[in-house]
């Protein structure tokens, strides 16, 4: 339902580098699960997982046009949204990125995306996942 | 006048949303079904031009309704109550709100705005006078599954006769009228592996009008589980019919029409909701503004099983819009 299978984009999967070399994490694009853009303050949780690895939420960086917050942060931005059909990008701060040594080529992500709509008593959430292959 | 015809642009969601048409191409789709109203859910579509549209944006709006010859004919608004995870907004940030949402909805020439029922009874109290001192006319939605006869849509109808206001009413949503469970909406379940025995005789008991707690009943009878429960719930909540003739009473309060579509049919006659009575009424009761096009049956193929491709939305408006000139006569 909602756009489930849109959600997670093909493109921009992968490990993310800093101007070292250093690898510093894995990012991903993720549309919305809603009919209209969401003001950030209404974000309750994105929860990310790889081949059954979680990562805490705290670890989450999200980008959209306006610029890169925290969920943290973004609990206190109801002015400014995540477009509607806008592939956000998600990156995940972790020394091991999407793991070092020999990787499958496909791996499997899952998301779990939470947010607060008045006219829903239990709140809109949505868990899509996709076999992707990275890309960068 | 009589009702004319619109299309939310809504209905164009999937085609806006991967990038496939543009904002103006919405407006061309909707012109070239012959219909002259455009409603629009200002946060699907321009989000950052919301809360401050800027002159070039307004204008650039106005030039695509000459251009197109269309006019604008409902902004869909929603309070967002919830702004913040440890507090809802007080009474005065709620008017506020939605005096902001007026203000883009006179920029932009709508004349009706359509709310949800989430939206506090006092609220609606505290924005009659604005609504009154702007010209504009706020219509509650009444969408499936909700009650007419519930607390809280007899407290709107109390408060709109009580207050005497004429610029506030009521938006029948068509899902109120599904003659037939939509079956569209049990494809997800199916896909997933529902029995469909038990999803065919769930539909069936909706079309015969028994209550949910029975079909409930009869279904965990017949050896449903969650997957079987979750259909029924989907049918559930996206269908009411309580027969036409009750609209008579309240007719005098519609002030906008979504004409709801799952499914158009290649006759061009919308497969579960039972349009042509509920028009008819609505003309013998005098009503002239708008029935804008929803449609909604593209959400439908949007769970993974179903796997590529979908809904073709313009093909689907297209159609709706042949069956609301046939019904209307315009």
């Amino acid at each position: 339902m909602l756009f489930e299978k849109y959600m997670i984009c093909e493109d921009g999967f992968g490990n993310t580098y800093d101007e070292n070399g250093w690898l510093t994490g894995f990012q991903f694009k993720l549309r919305i699960s809603y009919y209209r853009a969401l003001r950030l303050s209404m974000i309750e949780d994105i929860q990310v997982t790889v081949d059954g690895k979680t990562f805490p939420s705290d670890k989450l960086l999200f980008t959209v046009e306006e610029g890169t917050f925290t969920l943290a942060q973004m609990k206190t931005m109801p002015d400014l949204y995540w477009d509607f059909g806008e592939p956000a990008v998600i990156r995940v701060v972790d020394p091991d990125g999407l793991g070092r040594g020999n990787n499958p080529e496909y791996r499997r992500l899952r998301v779990y995306l939470k947010f607060r709509v008045s006219y829903s008593f239990t709140g809109f959430s949505a868990a899509t996942e996709k076999v992707l292959k990275p890309t960068l | 006048m009589g009702i004319q015809r619109g299309v939310s642009i809504y209905s164009y969601q999937e085609n806006y949303y991967l990038r496939k048409m543009s904002f103006e191409d919405c407006i061309r789709a909707v012109s070239e079904t012959g219909a002259k109203g455009v409603e629009l859910i200002a946060e699907m579509h321009c989000p950052k031009e919301y809360r401050d549209p800027s002159p070039d944006f307004v204008a650039r709006w106005h030039d695509w309704m000459a251009k197109y010859g269309t006019k604008p004919a409902a902004l869909d608004v929603f309070l967002d109550y919830k702004l913040y995870d440890n507090r809802m907004l007080t009474e005065r940030e709620m008017v506020a709100f939605f005096k902001n949402n007026f203000d883009f909805a006179k920029k932009l020439g709508f004349p009706v705005i359509r709310g949800m029922i989430a939206v506090p009874l006092p609220i609606l109290r505290d924005i009659i006078p604005i609504l009154e001192d702007y010209g504009l006319t706020y219509g509650t939605e009444l969408h499936a599954p909700i009650s007419p006869w519930g607390s809280k849509m007899q407290g709107i109808f109390e408060l709109i006769d009580r207050t005497g206001t004429k610029n506030m009413g009521f938006i029948p949503d068509m899902s109120m009228w599904c003659k037939t469970a939509p079956r569209l909406v049990t494809g997800e379940y199916l896909r997933k592996g529902a029995d469909p025995e038990i999803v065919e005789r769930i539909c069936q008991r909706y079309d015969e009008r028994v209550p949910q707690d029975e079909v409930n009943a009869e279904a965990l009878r017949m050896g449903a589980g969650p997957l079987e429960l979750a259909a029924m719930h989907n049918v559930f909540s996206h269908a009411r019919y309580d027969g036409t003739e009750w609209l008579r009473e309240y007719a005098d309060k519609v002030v906008h029409v979504h004409g709801k579509v799952y499914e158009m049919d290649e006759n061009c006659e919308e497969k579960y909701i039972d349009y042509e009575p509920v028009v008819r009424i609505l003309q013998e009761a005098g009503f002239d503004g708008w029935i804008c096009t929803e449609y909604e049956g593209q959400r439908s193929y949007h769970d993974p099983l179903y796997g590529p491709g979908g809904a073709d939305e313009v093909e689907q408006v297209r159609r709706h819009q042949v069956q609301l000139k046939r019904l209307l006569g315009a």
